[in-house]
């Protein structure tokens, strides 16, 4: 059924059991091409979608959603709403919204990805893992060479008057590859995001994935200390994304963050600004509502590490008795309204990597990461991951460093970060979108030999 | 799901530009979510998947294609364009469809949807009550509850014709203890492929004590030490060691293009001879089983390691043809919209002879990692890492005080070959495992277990 009779047909079905009701829907078109030894061995193309249904019933809110859009499915997403809305507690206040009085206007950021043939993008990743493989012969083969695009239009219709509509995608190209030198092999990587193919350049994209992979092979582990660091704005912007919860209202709200009742307070060094922007032209997380409908804000979370606004959703700004600050988004149509963000990033210093590289005596370069998703803890901020990078000493890098954890608590390492940098880097966007430039701090626990 | 003709017309549609194989997968799945906070329901979600994925092979190439929308007209549209990668030309084929039978692993009792919310409801309030009144020191529960019911049908050219239904819940708990500034936080999630009888053979009052217990236990703990030292690993969730250091390297999507440490190493000594590993998608009502895989081919209980010595791997079909060796029934994925590749179902460390005391007892100094978390690896290198959530230091054969905040990292080949002593007292434990085809629920299981060395990132310097 197309989508507006079933958006009319579920409001219809369910308008007398809800006092406010909404829907909410992605609708999403992926491309993923991986290539192997030459050959293309995945290619994937999608279409999908889905619907979400919130409707409120004696201010309690009730979720339902489906991938299936017939007349079943219409007036299953109302009584089950309903059926769900009865077990939840309290909450007086109706997080469903008028619009916003304001919404940023998007006019600057166009995709061009539709204007390479699908033939094009092929013969692009296959040119991708031709010139990863002939640039080193410790490096015979690729572990992942693939281009994947999306396309993805979100809608949200409320009863109280929200009809908004919006269209975003991208397209990533990533190369993974292995080096092997006798009996020891390491991993190097490297990605792009894009929305014109003119950008991108897959000489700079393979040299830098097979640079990676040779300069670690051999890597050791160094000794257990405290080391001056600096962390790869890559890295930092996936630490900050797995921390990211900390400044959620609503985790504040339950007790579930460190930083509640800290608003206005140093939480950081001053080299720390970690700005929203939601219109940020190279962010892959742009959009100028939310899931709610509410406007999306350009915001200085922390100002010169100074906390100047947690973010809030609908039900969380309610609580708080604040404005919703345009951060109620959801995982995915399946999912209840969350707080997240749009386009996340800890604004640029003066120095370049180079630089801060030469401004330590003996310290740790951190390239790379892994177990961030267990190995740290939003709620005490403690973290201990996986690390690999470079050993410094007088101003240079002196070699491979692998087999290592660092440690820490992140409201501290907040606090020791003495430098920022100015190559500001994105990592893989998800539902939000991440930046760092490479950071410099004053100690690091690193545990190795 | 699909009448037999359309299932042709589809599948012939699949192969108009040549292939040699082609695949259709439809899934309809119910599912609920509950989640409680702080005691009240927070959130009640109730939602229905449905889409189709088509599969084409064209020798070791292979294509995918999604679409929400099944009749027969879009899936025929979806198959040529998906076709279109491929520049040979096909020829209809009369299919001959024989319908499997399959063997229930996973007998259900009383349906999850067929139970009112209300029973639900109330399992989360007495585990969150259990939880909270554990100890003053516990300032924050969550809960959540979780259900689904998993229609699949799977047919292709070969002529399999076959469909079933997976049912699974899943309660974890979430405990935060508060103290001086510091928050620590206790997890426990059990779950398993059964109907709502699930909850009366777990006593959800105990698991949210368990929480509650390991936060508890947490939050008056020191910084673990850095450095390299034996650790003595639990069982049940500590079963994660293996299913990272090893089980992901080998998955034959690895193992089949070189990206695995264990590539060309069948038959060979790859660990101590204490260690003999399983993968069992065949153990009644667990977490991870199924009665087929999602290639339609039956799962079966694999010894990927015998004595030391490595016997199988983890194959798919696709893989299985770079390979040539036959599927495993090990190929899974998370819902239609991932084309599946070679997974692990129930992965453990089978029993030894010790008993968890003598280890300890025979353990001057050492990490003992009660409870870990989760984990990753790079299956090129075989680098693993897993947090270490509820740890203590033995010394002198003796637990003697709580430790937090410890990361383990190693080598998968290096540590299986420094497992010194295998306990027996195996149990499993349950995870989602995340990777190339999705997120699907999967056992993680052990004895408790001694590796000699391993590093230990911690905040502390080494005493």
């Amino acid at each position: 059924m197309d989508f507006n009779n079933f958006k009319e047909l579920v409001f219809n079905e369910a308008k007398d059991k809800f006092e406010d009701m909404e829907i909410f829907r992605t609708e999403e078109k992926t491309v993923e091409i991986h290539v192997f030894k030459g050959e293309v061995d995945k290619y994937s193309i999608a279409e999908s979608s889905g619907v979400s249904f919130r409707g409120l019933k004696d201010s309690k809110l009730g979720y339902s959603y489906s991938e299936i859009l017939d007349e079943q499915a219409a007036k299953m997403l109302g009584e089950e709403a309903l059926d769900n809305a009865k077990y939840i507690d309290s909450t007086d206040l109706s997080p469903i919204f008028p619009p916003s009085d304001e919404y940023m206007i998007n006019n600057q950021i166009e995709n061009h990805i539709n204007e390479k043939s699908m033939e094009e993008k092929i013969k692009l990743v296959k040119a991708l893992e031709e010139k990863a493989i002939s640039l080193d012969e410790r490096v015979p083969q690729v572990s992942m060479c693939l281009y994947e695009e999306h396309q993805i239009s979100k809608q949200v219709y409320n009863t109280k008057g929200v009809d908004m509509q919006e269209h975003g995608g991208g397209a990533v190209l990533y190369l993974g590859v292995m080096a092997k030198d006798g009996d020891d092999t390491k991993t190097g990587s490297a990605m792009r995001m894009f929305r014109d193919f003119n950008e991108v350049n897959i000489d700079e994209i393979a040299k830098e994935a097979v640079d990676e992979a040779i300069s670690l092979l051999h890597a050791t582990p160094i000794k257990s200390k405290d080391y001056t660091s600096i962390i790869s704005g890559v890295v930092f912007a996936d630490v900050l994304q797995a921390f990211f919860p900390i400044f959620s209202g609503d985790n504040a709200h339950k007790g579930l963050s460190l930083l509640v009742g800290k608003t206005g307070e140093m939480i950081a060094s001053d080299a720390f600004t970690l700005i929203e922007d939601p219109l940020y032209e190279k962010g892959f997380a742009v959009s100028t509502f939310d899931d709610e409908g509410n406007a999306t804000i350009y915001k200085k979370i922390v100002e010169k590490g100074k906390l100047n606004t947690l973010l809030y959703n609908g039900k969380a700004a309610l609580k708080e008795g604040v404005s919703p600050t345009g951060n109620g988004f959801r995982e995915s149509y399946k999912s209840p309204i969350v707080t997240k963000a749009t386009n996340v990033y800890l604004k640029m210093g003066e120095k370049s990597l180079q630089e801060l590289i030469e401004s330590i005596d003996e310290g740790f370069l951190v390239t790379n990461v892994a177990g961030l998703h267990s190995g740290i803890n939003p709620v005490s901020g403690d973290f201990s991951m996986q690390a690999q990078g470079f050993l410094l000493e007088n101003g240079k890098k002196i070699k491979g460093v692998n087999g290592v954890t660092i440690a820490g608590n992140f409201f501290k390492l907040f606090k020791d970060i003495e430098e920022v940098g100015n190559d500001l880097k994105f990592g893989f966007p998800g539902g939000s979108h991440f930046g760092s430039p490479s950071i410099k701090v004053k100690k690091l626990s690193v545990s190795g030999d | 799901m699909l009448s037999k003709i359309t299932v042709e017309n589809v599948l012939n549609a699949a192969l108009c530009r040549g292939g040699d194989f082609a695949e259709i997968y439809v899934e309809d799945k119910l599912v609920g979510n509950i989640k409680l906070v702080g005691g009240n329901i927070e959130n009640n979600m109730t939602g229905r998947d449905y889409g189709v994925g088509i599969r084409i092979f064209d020798k070791l190439n292979a294509i995918y294609a999604y679409t929400n929308d099944s009749s027969e007209e879009n899936l025929i549209k979806v198959a040529k364009s998906a076709a279109q990668a491929l520049e040979g030309k096909g020829t209809a084929r009369v299919l001959n469809f024989i319908k499997s039978d399959l063997t229930n692993y996973n007998p259900i009792v009383k349906g999850l949807f067929d139970t009112a919310k209300k029973e639900k409801v109330d399992l989360l309030k007495r585990a969150y009550r259990a939880a909270k009144d554990y100890d003053p020191v516990i300032s924050q529960v969550s809960a959540t509850y979780l259900e689904e019911e998993q229609k699949i049908f799977i047919a292709n050219t070969d002529g399999l014709w076959v469909d079933d239904k997976r049912v699974r819940t899943r309660f974890s708990v979430s405990s935060i203890a508060n103290r001086n500034g510091e928050m620590q936080e206790g997890y426990y999630a059990p779950g398993a492929s059964m109907g709502f009888e699930f909850y009366d053979n777990i006593n959800v009052e105990e698991v949210g004590k368990e929480a509650s217990r390991i936060a508890k236990e947490m939050i008056f703990s020191e910084y673990a030490p850095s450095g390299t030292m034996p650790v003595i690993i639990d069982n049940e969730f500590g079963g994660v060691l293996f299913h990272e250091a090893c089980g992901h390297a080998l998955e034959a999507a690895f193992v089949s293009k070189g990206t695995s440490a264990f590539t060309g190493k069948m038959g060979q000594l790859v660990a101590s001879p204490l260690v003999t590993a399983i993968d069992d998608g065949t153990i009644p009502n667990a977490w991870g089983t199924t009665n087929i895989d999602d290639e339609g081919t039956p799962t079966r209980r694999n010894i990927l390691i015998e004595n030391g010595i490595l016997k199988s791997y983890l194959v798919d079909k696709l893989n299985g043809r770079r390979m040539n060796t036959a599927s495993t029934g090990s190929s899974r994925r998370q819902s239609y919209k991932f084309a599946p590749t070679s997974r692990m179902n129930n992965t453990f460390i089978d029993s030894g002879s010790m008993t968890k005391e003598e280890i300890i007892s025979t353990t001057e100094k050492a990490l003992y990692a009660k409870k870990l978390g989760g984990g990753s690896v790079n299956p090129a290198t075989g680098d693993f890492n897993f947090a270490v959530m509820e740890g203590y230091l033995v010394e002198n054969g003796k637990i003697v005080k709580p430790l937090r905040g410890a990361t383990l990292i190693g080598n998968g080949i290096e540590v299986l070959g420094l497992i010194d002593a295998v306990g027996n007292n195996l149990s499993h434990g349950q995870g989602m495992c995340g990777a190339s085809s999705g997120s699907i629920p999967a056992n993680v299981g052990q004895p408790t277990l001694r590796v000699s060395k391993l590093t230990v990132g911690g905040r502390k310097g080494d005493e």
